[in-house]
């Protein structure tokens, strides 16, 4: 019971890692924990003809034990990997679930049905014991020592993984995929690192249950086990290790095999079992129900300043004079992630310039040869009527959009051909019309997520531990709050982004891209909706950014903004550019009289 | 017990109470009463190592096994054999047809040797074009080899060796491919459910016949009976359908001792249907001779009673023959040497304590149980096997 | 050749089934947004009803059309009392899924705990075998392709030419949108899964008929048919999901007269993974405007 209790931990923290943490609905994931356990069977047994001949499959290597646990957790990352390339689609939520229980289901009918591969149903057996050499009577003993051993080295791995930059931004990447690859994370690279690791920790899962139970059949693995690790994460809570092993103390163990102590009845001896089912189906309901975030939720660190007085939250008229001192613009700058900020040269030079940009929606042009230039170190205003094209011009030039046509020159570079995440780490940084926060963050940690270039997030990071990072960490923490302060938010940087007002949450959009070191900001109708105080200190903020030397492309409504802070405007009507000019000549133009009028 | 072999596995549990019935009527092993446990090994090994963990750990005098089904017999027996508890198996896996285990003792025929066994039944019928249809389960995939190499020896003719996806909604296609080869009778084994469909859509495409259909005894069940007639008909079931598998005698006193055993069992719900099945006799007379090498033994103890199994299922010259636990009891009371001869008529255990014995072919009666149609003598099936 | 053709006529039969639970399958997908994965376990209830109501010696067709009309309330049912509040909660696709996958679990193990875990038979309800053109068919059979056909038709013009239909277009494509409208959208959804629950009853009803005999796992095995079939044809399409109906219909038959049966599933659910890598949308939609001409 206690190596059971062991091994569903393992997987179910693999699978928290996946689901929790990530957010990658991998229903396929018990066909992970089932191939670990048929290639630690193949590669331990040895070949068929010498093990009787009884039993056919592939391999039979007769390796030693530890080598073919480590192979078996190997090749379970990579099938991981291979499931995960799935993803590379971006397929909607409910399309992935779909493609993984697919999968699942047509890996049990091949396995099933293929004698030659894992001896289809009938299933391996006489699978070694990793222990032969121990004493039978004490063999059960020593192998619970060493699946705790196992689990609690994997505990401390895992941490590595779901804590720290790391966790953060695969959190991120739960909570908003596109957000995430607006501040140049690679989501498609994550999401494949984390089924990878999912998969390592499955596969080990699977090869020490099939060394304990010396068999392992296709009915070990039916797809309803997958719930119950589910319905096990989400009992003891999202995303939170320690809830996990909760939740597999409950729900696999205690439920599903607590059923068996029940009295049995004796018309209908299989009665229990179905109640055990029954009950964890009710279970899984009343949790998402009710409390979908688990017994133990998921616990965020508080990274606020300790008692920041409320000053930085009083509204400060015009930034800059307000109490946070010098300059704010180069206060941001002390920190890591603005310095990118190339400041104006004078010359005027495009930073941006599209070419002949074509996007169609079915037989709508909504981008139909658009062409315009943006100024490095100053405003660039995009206006327009409603379906304009604006805000697809905006993706088209952060990638979010692949144009049918046209050329996108981004200091220099062509860019039209590369991903969104690769442009954003060129410094092409854009904002959402609708706030898109990372719900389940704080605030500071929306900011810090947002970064480039963190070692914590990397490999190295992750090998070498917190020493490497914290340093560059408290960096950033103080950068964030400094941005913060100059927002007025200081007082909210703990609180979860999903709870700031809208308001708060536009501003959180901009603070965002501004920590993501853009060299041209993207900023899709900033001003909608927020409050005028709000809105002027935002529209502040603007000004000494671009009087910082940001380049900023501004798609906005509320035309006096416009006219304020941007040199050049561009006019969009019906997917094409009708005009160019600053706004005062643009008002008198006909041309945009007319867009107007008509649109 | 539950799990894919659920039915056939409750029926098991029958021959337990009646053994434990007669043993206990006959005064007990030893003088002390036994008493069956139930272990529900579920059909997945996962979860019948923990459950046979936990019953070899808290049942106190844990003396002796019988069951241990194919699906999981593999990971279950280790764990027997390692307790050093004596078992009387009725899986079929090929694997132990060779077997080191020492406390491992079997009756009963590997799926193999039930594969030449339907073959032998088709050609005593008269039937040389036989189609052979199993459903991808694990009995099924166990027969097949025995039934290629059986049709091979006996000069038969195979229409259609093919392979079924269980529970499908449609098997027209594989009906069409199978009637287009003529077959004289079909090999065919599946759960209730697959042969049911199956079935009915043969009978759709084929103007309404279907040849026989031979298959083993684990099918000679009520749900298997129920599932089938109501598409094939009554007609159908009593004339058309071979269940092929252990031998029992109805003959032989041993099986009257039973078969009043088997009725006079408070527990047991469907005694006819247990008294067809070969495999489940074996149960009962894999009791009665491990509670007898107990009694001989004078020891409940696995090592040293074990060795008697052997010795009293072989008899030493001079030995009484015995047919009944209360015969045997009174035997070994008297100091005679004994011989048990059970249900299932003599055993001969090799040198890998297995004992297939012979084959009968049986058939459903109008209600429903079962009924002996032939003998297939054990030697005819291990000639088709070999070479 | 005549193998070919007599195994597309087994397609064309195995295809009506799958269709019929698909088209609703489909619909509800497409204008609820929800992967509804209880769908499987309703059709298990509905073949058991009917199995109650013909051993009470109530005739097949009548059974199916009351196991429709009792899984159409239970799929309303469903909606109302589980996933609308988890959708006004706001809770995630996956959320809801998982929801679903969860309710099925339990219908399904209530159904054994009620009718045990053996196998149950219609008997044959076949009807007489018709050959024509080298196909073979039976009456059922044909009757289910009727039915099929009926129901897609049907669905096709509620959607396309009625104002309840145009308010369920609106309410799949936005439906914040469509309740800015004055489209009462919850009203909609309840609609459409009483609708689709029809289907899903007729289908289970209908599956219980080809196969015969069944037991608890019915439904969950050919929702994976249903799913496939719904994705080729592209989720929200009726006509498409008669289509992929037939193809996965056809194929699995054809693949299990030329190859071995075994692996038939294999190629129907390789075949949809493809599909879902390559053209998520479906055969049919290859923009919109043409999946309109398509199904018009």
């Amino acid at each position: 019971m206690l190596v059971y209790l062991g091994t569903d931990l393992l997987a179910a923290w693999g699978l928290n890692l996946e689901f929790g943490v990530a957010g990658v609905a991998n229903f396929a994931y018990i066909v992970l924990v089932a191939a670990g356990a048929y290639f630690y069977a193949v590669f331990t047994l040895g070949p068929p003809a010498a093990m009787g001949g009884f039993q056919q499959y592939i391999i039979g290597a007769r390796l030693p034990v530890a080598v073919a646990v480590a192979l078996a957790a190997l090749i379970c990352g990579g099938l991981g990997c291979l499931i995960g390339v799935t993803g590379l689609k971006r397929l909607r939520a409910d399309y992935q679930a779909m493609v993984m229980l697919v999968i699942s289901i047509l890996a049990t009918t091949i396995i099933g049905a293929d004698t030659g591969l894992f001896n289809g149903n009938a299933g391996l057996s006489l699978i070694p014991n990793p222990l032969a050499s121990v004493n039978p009577a004490h063999r059960g003993w020593y192998y619970v020592a060493v699946v705790g051993a196992v689990c609690a080295a994997g505990y401390l791995v895992l941490r590595r993984f779901t804590t720290g930059p790391f966790g953060r931004v695969l959190r991120a990447v739960r909570e908003d995929e596109d957000a995430a690859i607006a501040v140049g994370k690679n989501v498609v690279g994550l999401r494949l690192a984390v089924q990878a690791v999912g998969g390592v920790y499955a596969g080990l899962s699977g090869a020490l249950l099939a060394g304990f139970i010396g068999g392992w059949s296709p009915s070990a693995w039916e797809y309803v086990e997958t719930l119950a690790l589910l319905t096990a994460i989400i009992v003891g809570g999202l995303g939170n290790d320690a809830g996990v092993l909760l939740g597999v103390v409950i729900v696999p163990v205690l439920i599903l095999q607590g059923v068996q102590f029940l009295p049995q009845i004796k018309s209908a001896p299989q009665l229990a079992g179905d109640l055990g089912w029954i009950i964890l189906g009710l279970l899984t309901i009343a949790f998402v129900f009710a409390r979908p975030q688990g017994l133990i939720p998921e616990r965020r660190p508080r990274l606020g300043v300790p008692g920041v007085p409320a000053e930085a939250g009083a509204l400060a008229p015009a930034v800059g004079t307000g109490p946070a001192g010098p300059a704010p613009i180069t206060a941001v700058q002390a920190g890591a992630p603005l310095t990118r900020a190339v400041p104006g040269d004078g010359g005027r030079a495009p930073i941006l310039s599209v070419d002949g940009l074509v996007k169609r929606y079915g037989g709508v042009r909504a981008v139909d040869g658009a062409s315009f230039t943006a100024v490095a170190g100053g405003i660039t205003g995009l206006i327009g009527p409603n379906g304009a094209g604006k805000s697809t011009v905006l993706g088209l030039v952060s990638g979010f959009v692949r144009p049918d046509a046209g050329r996108i020159t981004f200091d220099g570079r062509d860019v039209a051909a590369l991903p969104a995440h690769r442009r954003a780490r060129f410094g092409i940084i854009r904002t959402f019309q609708l706030p898109r926060e990372f719900r389940a963050l704080t605030t500071i940690e929306n900011l810090l997520v947002a970064a480039p270039g963190q070692r914590g997030e990397s490999a190295a990071g992750m090998a070498a531990g917190r020493w490497l990072w914290r340093r560059d960490e408290d960096e950033l923490a103080e950068a964030a709050r400094g941005l913060l302060r100059l927002f007025g938010m200081a007082d909210t940087a703990d609180k979860r982004a999903g709870r700031l007002s809208g308001g708060q949450k536009r501003m959180l959009e901009v603070m965002r891209a501004l920590m993501a070191g853009p060299r041209l900001l993207l900023l899709d109708e900033p001003m909608a909706g927020l409050a005028p105080a709000l809105a002027e200190r935002l529209e502040a903020a603007c000004r000494q950014l671009a009087d910082a030397g940001m380049s900023i492309l501004l798609v906005e409504h509320e035309l006096g903004v416009v006219e304020r802070l941007c040199e050049t405007v561009v006019v969009m009507a019906q997917g094409k550019v009708i005009s160019t000019g600053p706004m005062a000549e643009l008002r008198t133009r006909k041309e945009v009289q007319d867009a107007y009028v008509v649109g | 017990m539950t799990g894919p072999a659920a039915e056939i596995g409750s029926l098991m549990s029958g021959a337990c109470y009646a053994a434990v019935l007669d043993v206990n009527k006959a005064g007990g092993v030893l003088g002390r009463k036994i008493s069956c446990a139930l272990v529900d090994d579920t059909g997945d090994p996962a979860d019948a190592v923990p459950n046979v963990t936990r019953a070899l750990a808290t049942t106190s005098n844990l003396n002796m096994a019988v069951g241990l089904e194919s699906n999981t017999a593999a990971t279950t027996i280790p764990l027997v054999n390692g307790a050093h508890i004596p078992m009387v198996s009725t899986n079929g896996l090929v694997a132990y047809d060779k077997t080191s285990d020492t406390y491992f003792w079997r009756m009963t025929p590997s799926d193999d040797q039930n594969g030449a066994a339907f073959v032998a039944w088709a050609a005593k019928k008269g039937h040389k074009r036989v189609a052979v249809v199993f459903q991808n389960n694990i009995g099924a995939q166990g027969n097949d080899p025995g039934v290629v190499a059986a049709v091979r020896k006996s000069g038969g003719t195979m229409t259609t060796n093919i392979t079924i996806p269980g529970d499908a909604s449609s098997y027209s296609s594989v009906v069409a491919r199978v009637i287009a080869g003529k077959p004289q009778a079909l090999i065919l084994a599946g759960d209730p459910q697959t042969s049911a469909t199956f079935l009915s859509q043969y009978r759709q495409l084929n103007g309404g016949s279907v040849p026989p259909v031979i298959t083993s005894t684990d099918s000679i069940t009520p749900a298997y009976f129920s599932a089938v007639k109501k598409v094939m008909g009554g007609g159908y079931m009593t004339h058309s359908m071979y269940f092929v598998g252990s031998y029992v005698s109805p003959a032989s006193h041993a099986f009257s001792v039973y078969k009043s055993a088997v009725y006079g069992a408070s527990q047991i719900k469907d005694p006819a249907t247990i008294l067809g099945v070969g495999v489940i006799a074996s149960i009962y007379d894999g009791i009665n001779l491990m509670g007898l090498a107990m009694q001989m033994a004078h020891s409940t103890s696995g090592p040293a009673y074990n060795a008697d199994i052997a010795k009293i299922a072989a008899g030493t010259p001079g030995a009484v023959a015995v047919d009944s636990h209360a015969a045997g009891l009174a035997a070994l009371k008297a100091g005679q040497h004994i011989h048990y001869v059970g249900v299932g008529g003599p055993i001969h255990f090799n040198a890998f304590h297995n004992s297939p014995g012979n084959f009968s072919a049986s058939g459903f009666t109008a209600s429903g149980g079962p009924t002996l149609l032939g003998v297939i003598p054990g030697t005819q099936v291990q000639q088709l096997l070999s070479g | 050749m005549s193998v070919f053709i007599e195994a597309v006529g087994f397609g064309i039969a195995a295809g009506a089934v799958i269709a019929l639970g698909a088209v609703g399958f489909t619909v509800q997908f497409g204008i609820s947004n929800v992967l509804n994965i209880t769908y499987g376990a309703l059709m298990t209830l509905a073949a058991y009803l009917g199995y109650a109501l013909l051993s009470v010696g109530v005739a097949v067709w009548t059974a199916l059309a009351v196991a429709a009309a009792g899984i159409a309330l239970a799929s309303a049912g469903l909606n109302r009392l589980l996933i609308a509040p988890l959708r006004r909660r706001g809770t995630g696709f996956v959320g809801v899924v998982i929801v679903t996958v969860a309710a099925g679990i339990i219908i399904q193990y209530c159904i054994v705990a009620i009718a045990g875990p053996d196998t149950v038979s219609y008997g044959q309800q076949a009807g007489s075998t018709v050959r024509a053109a080298g196909l073979v068919l039976t009456t059922s059979q044909l009757i289910i392709i009727g039915l099929t056909v009926a129901a897609m038709l049907a669905l096709h013009l509620l959607l396309t030419r009625t104002q309840l239909g145009r308010a369920m277009r609106a309410t799949s494509a936005n439906p914040v949108v469509a309740r800015s409208c004055g489209i009462r959208t919850e009203r909609i959804i309840d609609v459409t899964w009483l609708i689709s629950g029809a289907l899903c009853g007729a289908a289970g009803v209908a599956l219980a008929i080809t196969t015969v005999t069944f037991d608890f796992t019915l439904g969950p095995i050919f929702l994976i048919y249903m799913i496939a079939a719904a994705v080729l044809g592209g989720i929200g399409q009726p006509y498409g999901a008669m289509l992929g109906g037939l193809v996965v219909g056809v194929g699995t038959q054809v693949a299990a007269a030329y190859t071995s049966p075994a692996y038939q599933d294999v190629y129907a659910f390789g075949l949809l993974i493809l599909m879902l890598l390559i053209r998520p949308r479906g055969l049919l939609a290859a923009g919109t405007a043409s999946a309109r001409r398509l199904a018009g």
